[in-house]
């Protein structure tokens, strides 16, 4: 065997006769302390993943040193505040908010469900303080150009009519003995009571509006009458009701959801403190050599090829960028990374010179629009202080992302402004400046996250959820679930459990 | 035995493959990195980003585009993605930056990256190409006189995009644009998408 294959071959060759199942994604991470002299680590990017492997290695005994090729780390965990530098390219520029702690704008991750137990756990143990944000308001706005004239209708009321409407169509159902086939006369009955309440219904089944929703009256000294309902004809013209209505039903928008107290980058700030191993930013990796014994990386930094060798190494670079990466990986690791696409969600924030949102009864929650700039974020911390930045955009959708990045930046934010208008009466006049970030644009980024190509989300994973020899790659773009910080981290978990099996196979 | 990707075993690499350099890395001054970020190391190309191989075009035709751009001629049209990514970064050198970054690549060492993604008739594309030769010459390296440029490094997948381009009239057809007009005018001899991969294929094999 050793013949054919050299030591690699050797250490993994019960591995590969299926002798010794490494350990499976998603369990407990543990990582047996380093013994020895293989214990040189380099972690190509500084994310989430990157900063994880750091952290948990260098705890067990590993020597780790982080290539970082932008200006700073975190990666897309990047929040902006009073001059920041914003790294688009061919666009470089800085954030103009005012010097203010509580003025920031979280471009990338803004939310964490009470099920990211992985994520929560580093903010409890690196000490990074959590208040809950409002992810719904019933009270902020669904608007479509196309439906209701173009009026912005609450949320809540788009709630409570779509219940209304859907029970009165369940109970037409019973009446026309539509489900004899499915339930009972004693479940139909039971259908018919609760139908009733969930859409709030009149006596004959009838949906003629909810004071849920709201009332057209003076709600404490008199008696409340329901708002108008909206035409459900009208509303089946539009999509956009479809985000107001599923806003807390995603189950990572589940909520309440958490938000670090200062911004997401704390996250990044408490791995930092955290972390001895040197980090070396402005360090971009240009090859990648995995051998027999170790990796060699080499690096540009201030103008400079340099070389690190290592014994083992975790890439949390962007897929994408590894075929601009020279390298040895094998081919089909290489198709896999090749085979990742670019998304392009974007965000803009605006500093607005009055919490006039707070005035119209919204504090925290999401407004939806079919516009380009597809949502409105109201920020849950600071109620009731004199300014805030509220979210003018954040858009998911590659058809709306494209016009905007073409944009120069300030048509950008003219762009953004002129559609917050359709929504809130005098938006534009409160904005006293404004960032935008268009993930694809970024440097060293160029994509919001690194999408499996469809159809072929099995074969690729397969792939890249296995070291190349000594050479494992991390990031929410090794999983199922990228777009989210916990993702990323369990993706550096499974590298390191299945690093840790392997060391140990070879020492043993 | 359990579902195949969650077991986790290691493969065999039965041999690294050292990284075969034909020339080392050459140092990238630090206002020039960023280029490698889209063109990948050394400006070799990076086909998932589509930004081409620059490393060994000649000066004089890198200048070309990087004004062309600045000027708006390729990366404005709407349906052109990746001209609209170079578009801003170009946008935002001066004239003597990018008569100094054009200098700069074209002394980078050659690149021996050869991506061969197109598939065609090369034999066919071999006739195809003969009316191209009259301006790119018989063996592809290009001819600084006519503004025409080499053919052979930039990545097969790249050709096919601008010659798509240029069919298309994504790129050649904004006026002042002469050169762009030029190439756009020497397309037509080709009648279809499928002349399109055979020369590209023939190119590969230069
Ligand atoms: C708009 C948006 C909204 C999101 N919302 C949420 C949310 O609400 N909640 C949540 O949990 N998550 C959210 N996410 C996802 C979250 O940001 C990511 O899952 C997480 O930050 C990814 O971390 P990562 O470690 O995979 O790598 P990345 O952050 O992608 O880091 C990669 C690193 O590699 C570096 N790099 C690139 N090239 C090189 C090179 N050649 N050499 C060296 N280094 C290099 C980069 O600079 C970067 O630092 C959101 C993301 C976006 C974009
Ligand atoms: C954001 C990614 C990106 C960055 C950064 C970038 N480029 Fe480009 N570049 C591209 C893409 C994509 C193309 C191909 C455009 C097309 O398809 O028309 C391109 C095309 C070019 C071309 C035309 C090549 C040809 O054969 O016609 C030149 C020259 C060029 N880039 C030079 C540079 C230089 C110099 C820099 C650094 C100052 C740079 N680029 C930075 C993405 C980028
Ligand atoms: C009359 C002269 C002429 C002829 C004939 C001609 N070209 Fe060109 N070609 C040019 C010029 C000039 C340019 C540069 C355009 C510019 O500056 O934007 C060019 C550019 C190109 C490019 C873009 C390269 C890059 O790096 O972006 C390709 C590809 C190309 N030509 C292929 C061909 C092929 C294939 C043919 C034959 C079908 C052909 N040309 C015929 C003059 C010509």
């Amino acid at each position: 065997m050793a013949s054919i294959g050299g030591s690699t071959a050797v250490l993994n060759t019960a591995h590969a006769l299926g002798l010794v199942d490494s350990p499976a994604p998603g369990k407990p991470l543990t990582i047996k302390p380093a013994s020895g002299k293989q214990k040189k680590i380099v972690i190509l990017g500084g994310g989430i993943a990157g900063l994880c492997t750091a952290y948990e290695l260098e705890r067990v005994g590993y020597d780790c040193t982080i290539l970082e090729a932008s200006h700073r780390i975190g990666g897309r965990n990047l929040t902006l505040r009073h001059g920041d530098f914003i790294d688009e390219l061919g666009r470089p520029n800085y954030c103009n908010f005012d010097e203010d702690p509580n003025l920031y704008f979280n471009t990338g991750p803004a939310r964490i469900p009470g099920h990211h137990r992985r994520l929560l756990g580093y903010c409890k143990t690196l000490g990074v303080p959590l208040h809950v944000r409002a992810n719904e308001s019933r009270l902020a706005y669904c608007h479509d150009t196309n439906a209701f004239g173009g009026k912005p209708i609450r949320i809540g009321q788009v709630i409570s009519d779509t219940r209304g409407f859907l029970s009165e169509l369940v109970q037409k159902g019973v009446k026309a003995d539509a489900f004899d086939q499915e339930l009972s006369k004693d479940d139909q009955e039971r259908l018919m009571a609760f139908s009733k309440f969930f859409g709030d219904l009149k006596d004959n089944g009838v949906y003629e509006g909810t004071t849920r929703a709201g009332s057209k009256t003076e709600r404490m000294l008199d008696h409340s009458t329901p708002t108008d309902t909206l035409n459900f004809k009208e509303m089946l013209k539009s999509n956009t009701w479809w985000s107001a209505v599923f806003a807390s039903e995603h189950y990572d928008w589940a909520a309440p959801v958490m938000e670090p107290i200062g911004g997401m980058d704390r996250i990044v700030a408490g791995f930092a403190r955290n972390i001895k191993s040197p980090i070396y930013l402005q360090s971009q990796v240009q090859s990648i050599e995995v051998l027999d014994d170790g990796v060699t990386v080499t690096y540009l930094n201030k103008g400079k090829i340099k070389t690190i060798k290592s014994d083992y190494c975790f890439n949390n670079i962007p897929a994408y960028f590894m075929s601009g990466i020279e390298n040895n990986l094998s081919k089909p690791y290489t198709d896999a990374l090749a085979s990742m696409e670019r998304g392009h969600l974007f965000k803009v924030a605006f500093q607005m010179k009055k919490r006039f949102w707070e005035e119209e009864g919204i504090y925290g929650g999401i407004s939806y629009t079919n516009q380009n700039i597809s949502q409105l974020w109201y920020p849950s911390h600071d109620i009731h202080t004199e300014k805030g930045i509220m979210l003018g955009a954040y858009g998911w959708d590659t058809d709306r992302a494209l016009p905007l990045e073409a944009m120069e930046l300030d048509e950008r934010l003219k762009y953004a402004a002129s559609q917050g208008d359709k929504i809130h009466k005098n938006y534009s006049s409160y904005i006293e400046a404004g960032a935008s970030v268009m993930w694809a644009r970024m440097n060293h980024m160029m994509g919001c996250s690194a999408g499996l190509p469809e159809g072929r989300e099995d074969e690729v994973l397969s792939r890249l959820y296995k070291p190349e020899g000594r050479h494992f790659m991390i990031g929410d773009q090794v999983s199922r679930h990228s777009g989210w910080q916990e993702a990323a981290l369990a993706s550096a978990h499974n590298a390191m459990n299945q690093f840790s099996h392997m060391v140990t196979e070879k020492n043993a | 035995m359990k579902n195949s990707i969650f077991v986790v075993v290691s493969i065999i690499v039965t041999s690294w493959v050292s990284l075969a350099k034909a020339e080392p890395f050459k140092d990238v001054p630090e206002k020039y990195r960023v280029c490698t970020v889209c063109h990948g190391a050394q400006l070799r190309g990076n086909e998932v980003t589509k930004a081409p191989t620059l490393a060994t075009l000649p000066a004089w035709y890198i200048e070309n585009q990087l004004i062309g751009f600045r000027n708006e001629w390729r990366g404005k049209h709407p349906e052109d993605y990746p001209g609209s990514e170079m578009y801003p970064v170009a946008e935002s050198l001066s004239e003597k930056e990018i008569s100094k970054v054009s200098k700069f690549i074209e002394a980078l060492p050659k690149s021996n990256k050869h991506t061969q993604i197109v598939k065609g008739d090369s034999a066919k594309g071999k006739e195809l190409y003969a009316t191209c030769a009259a301006c790119h010459g018989a063996d592809a390296q290009g001819n600084e006189v006519l503004s025409a440029p080499p053919l052979l490094v930039q990545g097969d997948w790249y050709i096919k995009q601008q010659l798509l381009n240029f069919k298309n009239g994504l790129r050649g057809k904004v006026s002042d644009d002469a050169r762009g007009a030029t190439m756009a005018a020497a397309i037509t001899s080709l009648n279809s998408d499928s002349d399109i991969d055979d020369i590209v294929a023939y190119l590969s094999t230069l």
